[in-house]
């Protein structure tokens, strides 16, 4: 009798144990399911058998990781909560970052990438990405004092990408420093010489430099492949200017307000030639529906007031005796 | 301010010492060669050579900039022009400044004038003149206001003015503190110009900043993990309103700047100063350059009632609207159309303006057109002063530049030298000017830290040179050494009903088909002051046909046929009237 119950009790005992075996190692656990379904690239069913694992298994931070790189394209805001769950002290720790920093640069909330790539420029001040993506949001966020050294040192990382001098020029212009556009801009078009956004730039900063024949170059190198492009022309319209040839200055933005007969700046340029050719007349009927349009632009404002200033003379000596 | 002094027969004491002088009351003196060599003037090269140590002139400013950066020093001084003892030859008074806080033991430096030795050197008569002053001085500006005949002197200070009276025996009389002028508010430049035409001059003294000393404000910056001490910016401080002060006619001033209208609008951080007849009225109007706030245009409503026309007449800002950090200013006729124009210098990346006179009190700004803009982009202008080095009749315009900030490569601002390249700016027939600086000699190849500048013709050789004040340096004596010069008329105006020196008046010399308009002016650029006579390039001409003079009042008189290559002395009462 004793010996019986002591067979059934080792068959219930393996077979309890197999059942557990069969449970645990017999099929494969929920993540590495996911993993699989992740290489089969059914996104769906993966990211359910990372929410099924780490229901398990919360501490699984590799886990919530990847999962939280499942979800980021289709729910950021879950997939930030996922990542911000991952501690410092956790090795997935800057990978998390690194995803938080993609997913809120794409959604644009500035804050929180900055502070995620602040995180990872501090454990890898080479990282060129990073430095990137920091340079990119500060130029974003119209913070060119704290873009600038950033987009430096990404040039000393990798001084061959053209779009990173570009970008250092852009930052110059909103620090207010147009003329030193130039030195980035040459070595862009030493990279990418046919790169068009640096050699409009360049045109733009060598006009406001004074360098006018190099600008010249540059506007007609644009307009050889843009013909319609307004502010090539337009720069180029400011050379005649400059140069002291004002009529040409006229036609060449006239020719620029033909393919944007909106366009302000074109405008301006326009009626500054006219009140400087005695036309004020003619400024003030083409600044008035101008400025109704752009009531608060200080530089209309005062454009205006001499034209009307200019036009009162005009009609003056037209009456005159 | 009610001044006080002892009432004395100004008119009498005139007409003694112009008998001293050996200026009889005669229209044309004997012909005075000027030069000796005239050439066309085809494609001349304008050239400036620094003699100033040949000349024997030892003058440093001293302004050491200190570790807080206090603003004042950072503003230096000018330069005047004056001939003190009529000699005939314009001698050289240079601003000076001073340390902050004052060395305690240390001996003050002063401002120092050198006579001039009629031989190309200068020697210094500061002390034996009477006119060593221990505070920072600003700017000077020279003119005969108790028309005794010898130009007296009013110095602005970071502290207390000073007026020099001259005696007429080689030495001066400090007058102002016996005025009752006792103020000590910073002021800047200064202008004389009889505002009321009552043949005396009066005078218009531009203040800047409201600053205690005892309480002086600075300003730092956190640069990364540094905190810099840097000047701080005038449009975050409080300004001192300009004053105006009226003669009596016998010797005092009242305080005339609320009767003036002055006081009519806020009080704006001022520089420089221009007087001139700027709407052809007849009477003097103030062109006031103020730093970082638009500037002021007083213009005369008669009698020295001012009303300000700077936004109307559109030169409160520049064309973009701007009130710009303008430093210095020059009132000229550069584009030969009989009007004056007026040219400002301003901050760095500003560019300089140029209020083409449309007549009517209008001004339009276009240095853009006339290129005097892009040149001037990368440069903050201070002192600047039109001449006609090349006697061509047409106004070329110096400009001094230098910057205010020390520090600008520390605050990242890589491209903003403190100290810079002078500019010359060559008039083309006046159609627009022409960028020269690096034609014109040595001088135009260094960095300087330029603010005053002034100009005369102090060798008497029919040329114009220039004088240049540098920040903690210095200064420039740039002699003329233009070699295909044309010729040049030296005008000399002495009104008997007007003022003694006739400042304030207008001059159209009609030579070679074209009228050449100039003025008297007694204070001008960047707290300077350029000598009394008034050197005019007449080109080829052999003569000008005819010389108009409008005294202060608007009493017209002309003169015909008058050589060139001479020194001539209108005295108002002896021409043709009208």
């Amino acid at each position: 009798m004793m010996r019986r119950r002591f067979a059934v009790g080792a068959c219930v005992l393996v077979l309890a144990a197999g059942i557990a075996f069969a449970m645990k190692w017999g099929r494969p656990s929920a993540k590495v399911r996911a993993e699989r379904a992740v290489a089969a690239r059914r996104w769906t069913e993966a990211a359910a058998l990372y929410e099924q694992h780490l229901r398990l298994r919360p501490a699984d931070h590799a886990a919530r990781v990847a999962l939280g790189a499942l979800v980021k394209s289709t729910d950021a805001r879950r997939a930030v909560a996922l990542l911000e769950a991952v501690p410092p002290a956790a090795p997935e720790y800057l990978a998390a970052q690194r995803h938080i920093a993609d997913i809120t640069l794409s959604v644009g909330d500035d804050p929180r990438a900055q502070q995620a790539l602040l995180v990872l420029l501090r454990n890898a001040p080479d990282d060129y990405a990073v430095r990137l993506s920091l340079a990119e949001l500060y130029y974003r966020q119209k913070r060119p004092k704290e873009a600038l050294p950033q987009a430096l040192r990404c040039a000393e990382l990798k001084p061959d990408r053209a779009q990173t001098w570009l970008l250092i020029a852009d930052i110059y212009d909103d620090l207010g420093h147009p003329n030193e556009m130039i030195v980035p801009l040459h070595r862009a078009l030493e990279l990418d010489p046919q790169l068009a956004a640096a050699h409009l730039n360049l045109c733009y900063a060598l006009v406001w430099s004074g360098a006018t024949a190099e600008g010249r170059q540059e506007a007609e190198w644009c307009l050889a492949r843009d013909p319609a492009g307004v502010a090539a022309r337009r720069l180029l319209a400011m050379c005649e200017r400059d140069e002291g040839r004002p009529e040409e200055a006229l036609v060449e933005i006239r020719r620029a307000l033909q393919s944007a007969p909106d366009d302000l700046e074109c405008r301006i340029v326009e009626a500054q030639l006219l009140l400087f050719l005695h036309r004020g007349n003619e400024a003030q009927r083409r600044l008035q529906p101008l400025l109704a349009r752009h009531p608060d632009d200080r530089r209309l404002q005062t454009l205006a007031a001499r034209a009307a200033a200019a036009s009162d003379r005009q009609d003056a000596a037209a009456t005159s005796p | 301010m009610a001044f006080t002094l002892q009432p004395r027969s100004a008119r009498l004491v005139s007409i003694v010492r112009l008998s001293v002088v050996s200026i009889a009351l005669f229209t044309l003196m004997a012909p005075t060669p000027l030069r000796s060599e005239h050439k066309p003037n085809v494609k001349t090269v304008i050239g400036f050579s620094d003699v100033t140590a040949a000349a024997g002139i030892d003058f440093l400013q001293h302004s050491p900039l200190s570790p807080l950066r206090h603003i004042h020093l950072y503003m230096g001084s000018g330069v005047a022009w004056f001939d003190y003892d009529r000699d005939g030859w314009p001698d050289l008074f240079f601003a000076q400044g001073l340390a902050f806080p004052p060395e305690p033991h240390g001996e003050r430096p002063s401002d120092q004038c050198f006579h001039n030795r009629q031989n190309g050197k200068f020697e210094n008569i500061t002390a034996a003149a009477g006119l060593s002053d221990d505070e920072y001085t600003m700017g000077a500006a020279a003119a005969d206001y108790d028309n005794d005949g010898f130009p007296d002197l009013f110095v602005t200070n970071f502290g207390q003015n000073r007026l020099y009276r001259n005696n007429g025996d080689g030495t001066f009389a400090e007058m102002w503190r016996t005025l009752g002028g006792n103020d000590r508010r910073w002021s800047s430049g200064c202008a004389w110009g009889d505002i009321d035409g009552d043949g005396n001059l009066d005078l218009f003294v531009v203040r800047y900043l409201k600053i205690d000393p005892e309480n002086y404000p600075t300003c730092k910056i956190k640069e990364g993990d540094k905190l810099l001490f840097v000047t701080c910016q005038p449009r975050n401080m409080e300004s001192e309103p300009d004053a105006l002060y009226r003669s009596r006619g016998d010797g005092t001033f009242e305080d005339f700047t609320e009767a003036g209208g002055l006081t009519q609008g806020p009080a704006r951080q001022g520089l420089g100063v221009v007087a001139a007849d700027l709407d052809e009225d007849g009477d003097i109007d103030f062109y006031v350059a103020n730093d970082t706030a638009p500037n002021n245009l007083w213009e005369n409503q008669g009698g020295g009632i001012f009303i300000d026309r700077g936004v109307v007449s559109g030169t409160a800002v520049n064309r973009l609207g701007a009130a710009t950090a303008s430093m210095g200013l020059t009132a000229a006729d550069v584009d030969g159309n009989g009007l004056l124009d007026l040219a400002v210098t301003n901050y760095f990346k500003e560019a300089n303006t140029l209020f083409r006179n449309e007549g009517a009190l209008v001004f339009l700004d276009v240095a853009e057109e006339i290129g005097m803009a892009a040149p001037s982009r990368l440069r903050l202008g201070f002192g600047i002063s039109s001449c006609d080095p090349d006697n061509d009749g047409w106004l070329d315009v110096f400009v001094a530049n230098g910057h205010v900030q020390d520090r600008a490569r520390e605050l990242g601002r890589n491209d903003e030298p403190f100290a810079q390249l002078p500019s010359f700016f060559r008039n083309q027939n006046g159609r627009r000017f022409q960028d020269d600086s690096k034609n014109c000699g040595d001088y135009f190849r260094k960095s300087w830290v330029g603010r005053g500048c002034a100009v005369a013709d102090y060798n008497r050789d029919g040329l114009a040179d220039l004088a240049v004040q540098h920040l903690n340096d210095r200064p420039a004596l740039l002699q003329n050494v233009t070699r295909t010069a044309g010729r040049s008329l030296s005008l000399e105006l002495i009104g008997t009903r007007s003022n003694r020196d006739g400042v304030g008046a207008t001059v159209v010399v009609r030579a070679g088909g074209r009228d050449l308009v100039r003025v008297r002016q007694a204070g001008t650029s960047y707290l300077s002051c350029d000598e009394e006579r008034l050197l005019i390039g007449l080109g080829t001409a052999a003569l000008a046909d005819k010389i108009t003079v409008r005294w202060p009042g608007g009493k017209r008189e002309s003169w015909a046929n008058v050589p060139a290559d001479k020194l001539v002395r209108l005295v108002e009462g002896t021409g043709e009237s009208g």
